[in-house]
């Protein structure tokens, strides 16, 4: 009973890591979303290091496991993450949440500034221009993806602090400010912890959450792969691993 | 025209813990807030510590207050549906001169009627395990307790509505009539109410509330504080409010654990000019994490998934409460500037007995009054998650997964006498989108669910 591998995302990394372990563990793969290859439709909350504790529209389902997986992807930088000073007024978004906003008609600023030069600046990007906002993008780490129908793109800024209150006025950077009817927080990429016992660290834990940006699928497979390994050495199954990893006796690098 | 015997200006956690009193009476209440909901000034920007009033200056009516609030937070909180944990409070002491302000300290909570207790450095570690090896001593509060201080102030509010008190938000006084002595009326942008007394809980703008009346003139003015805000997976170690021995100046940064789990540290003490400034600096940040890494040096900012700031109502006197000079039918219950939590019990029990006394009509209880809310379990906390689906299937569907909300919880926000109106309103009651990736996964879902209801 104990010997299956509980893998919580559906994603990319999360779906290589059970083709991993296929023939070598049992695996069973949480997704909050109806996602193909999940197993279980369940959001996973608790792990005390044996059993999983998700919450699903079929009700709680406990999964006793050997090892757990975090695959839950990345998301950008939130304000405590990105250090940004100042007041917290309406109108800063994360990135995922801006996009959906964006597209329901529920999120219409007028001259926005996105932070961040990624994947997520990209997306968010597209999805203000397309309800006619004049995007300005202030890319800390440079443009990481191609980058168009911004109204300016700064690069190599840092933003310091977010101005206004209740709404948001103004977002000030190193050497400058931009006056902005909201900001959307789309800089850099974050794993996204959510399972209580697995946040930073978990018993029995193995992560794969790559943080490229843009995401690769070599880097989404190479992440699911090497947490796959970590698993099976949490288990002690390492000796039954094929010949693409170390040494069965290396011990478990969590 | 709309006609009350009491209209309350202010809905913080004192203007509604006021309202809540009063609708247990007969009189007609309002209530008139500017903002869009209650609990907006210092009562969203606070520790969260419900005091048992150790450390209040002896003698002070702050410290009567607080002491006889203390006993009846756990039967309180029940009614309100407010978490209230009380886990005790550390006063650390690292130097000898911190272990001199110990012995202080612990006369004033004696003094107070308050249980302290000095134990050693290492009796505290066992208490609270995270704290410093260099803990010379501390001084233990048992009584200490942490509440929610947003729950607690929307559900004396939601009470008092469900009691038929009129709470009107995004209402801002803008002036008041006045015939002979006495205020006759207050004016909003909604139109005037006749007010037979007026309540100024009005925090930090009670001020100005008090000049418009043709009151008494006094001055408050904003004391900022800034927060950080920690993790669950740090918080939920915590055993102890964790703090250092207070100084003449401030009482100085604390480490304490939320009803939620997580981390408050803070605040900071700067007396300022800006009532309308909540911004924070990295300076006053990077001190607080110094000061707290002082006390718990396992604390990290990796843990760290929010900085806030808030203004708490700063006044001398504090603790201004009673009958103005010039205006017989004006209450005054303002200066509260930093435990307006920890006393609003026993304050809002002061106001309803110097209303009786100035003649207003609060004697005869409501028949049918309505005592305590519904509660609504919470996902996050409850022990049985078959049993809360078993309830409802809404609890299977977790719409913020980092704060382990359901749409059982977020819909039940809605089915009230004062549901939210925005987000942050969401946030405020069931603490959606607070959680480590601060909305990155369910702020668009709240804001549809929230647009449906509009």
């Amino acid at each position: 009973m104990h010997d299956a591998i509980a893998i919580v995302g559906a994603g990319a990394s999360g779906l290589a890591c059970a083709e991993a372990l296929a023939g070598r563990a049992q695996t069973v793969v949480v997704d909050r979303r109806p996602a193909p290859g999940a197993d279980v439709r369940a959001t996973a909350i608790r792990w005390d290091g044996r059993d999983l504790l998700a919450m699903g529209p079929s009700g709680p389902v406990e999964i006793a496991a050997a090892a757990l997986v975090i695959a839950t992807g990345a998301r950008p930088l939130g304000r405590a993450d990105l250090g940004l000073a100042g007041t917290r007024p309406a109108g800063v978004l994360p990135a995922p949440a801006a996009c959906e906003l964006a597209a329901h008609g529920l999120f219409r600023p007028s001259n926005p500034v996105v932070i961040g030069g990624g994947r997520w600046a990209a997306r968010a990007l597209a999805a203000l221009v397309e309800t006619g906002a004049a995007v300005t993008v202030v890319a800390p780490d440079g443009l990481l993806v191609p980058i168009e129908a911004a109204v300016a793109v700064h690069e190599r800024l840092t933003p310091l602090a977010v101005m206004g209150d209740p709404r948001v006025e103004r977002l000030e950077c190193e050497g400058g400010a931009f006056d902005c009817d909201a900001i959307v927080l789309a800089h850099g990429l974050v794993p996204i912890r959510n399972v209580d016992g697995a946040v930073h660290g978990g018993e029995r834990t193995a992560y794969a959450q790559p943080t490229l940006d843009p995401p690769s699928e070599v880097g989404s497979r190479t992440a699911g792969e090497n947490a796959a390994r970590r698993a099976l050495a949490i288990t002690g199954g390492a000796a039954t691993i094929g010949p693409w990893w170390s040494s069965p006796n290396s011990p478990p690098s969590a | 025209m709309q006609s009350y015997d009491v209209v309350i200006v202010g809905g913080g956690v004192v203007g509604c813990a006021i309202a809540r009193r009063l609708s247990f009476t007969t009189a007609r209440v309002a209530l008139v807030e500017a903002a869009e909901d209650v609990g907006e000034g210092a009562s969203k920007g606070n520790t969260g510590i419900a005091t048992c009033g150790a450390d209040c200056p002896p003698g002070s009516l702050e410290a009567e207050l607080v002491t006889r609030s203390s006993p009846g937070w756990e039967a309180l909180c029940a009614t309100l549906d407010t978490p209230f944990r009380r886990i005790g409070g550390l006063a650390v002491a690292q130097t000898a001169e911190d272990e001199r302000g110990l012995e202080r300290l612990r006369e004033h909570a004696r003094a107070n009627g308050c249980e302290a207790e000095i134990v050693t450095g290492e009796r505290a570690r066992a208490i609270e395990p995270l704290l410093t090896p260099s803990a010379r001593a501390a001084l233990h509060v048992p009584a200490d307790g942490i509440v929610d201080p947003l729950r607690l102030t929307i559900g004396y509010a939601e009470l008092a509505a469900r009691n038929g008190v009129d709470v009107l938000l995004g209402t801002p006084v803008t002036g008041f009539r006045t015939g002979g002595e006495r205020v006759t009326h207050v004016e909003t942008p909604r139109g005037a109410f006749g007010a037979g007394f007026v309540v100024n809980a009005a925090g930090i703008e009670a001020d100005t509330i008090s000049r418009l009346a043709g009151g008494e003139p006094f001055s408050t003015w904003p004391r900022q504080g800034q927060y950080w805000l920690l993790d669950r997976d740090i918080g939920a170690r915590f055993h102890a409010i964790v703090g250092g021995v207070p100084t003449a100046e401030s009482r100085g940064v604390y480490c304490v654990p939320t009803t939620h789990g997580s981390l408050l540290l803070g605040p900071t003490a700067r007396d300022g000019e800006d009532r309308a400034d909540r911004a924070v600096d990295t300076a006053s940040l990077d001190a607080i994490f110094a000061a707290a890494r002082r006390l718990v040096p396992a604390l990290d900012r990796r843990w760290a998934i929010k900085t806030f700031a808030a203004n708490r109502p700063a006044s001398e006197p504090g603790y201004r409460i009673g009958v103005d000079r010039n205006r017989p039918n004006l209450v005054h219950a303002a200066g509260i500037r930093s435990t307006g939590v920890s006393s609003s019990p026993a304050l809002a029990e002061l106001v309803h007995d110097v209303l009786g006394r100035a003649g207003a009509p609060v004697q005869d209880e409501r028949p049918g009054a309505v005592a305590a809310l519904d509660p609504v379990p919470r996902l996050l906390d409850h022990p049985d998650p078959a049993v809360l689906f078993g309830r409802d299937a809404a609890y299977g569907v977790v719409v913020c997964p980092c704060e382990q909300v359901t749409a059982a919880e977020v819909e039940a926000a809605f089915r009230v006498h004062l549901p939210p109106r925005s987000v942050d309103g969401l946030r405020k009651r069931t603490h959606a989108t607070a959680g480590r990736c601060q909305g990155s996964m369910c702020l668009a879902e709240l804001a549809r669910r929230l647009a449906a209801r509009a």
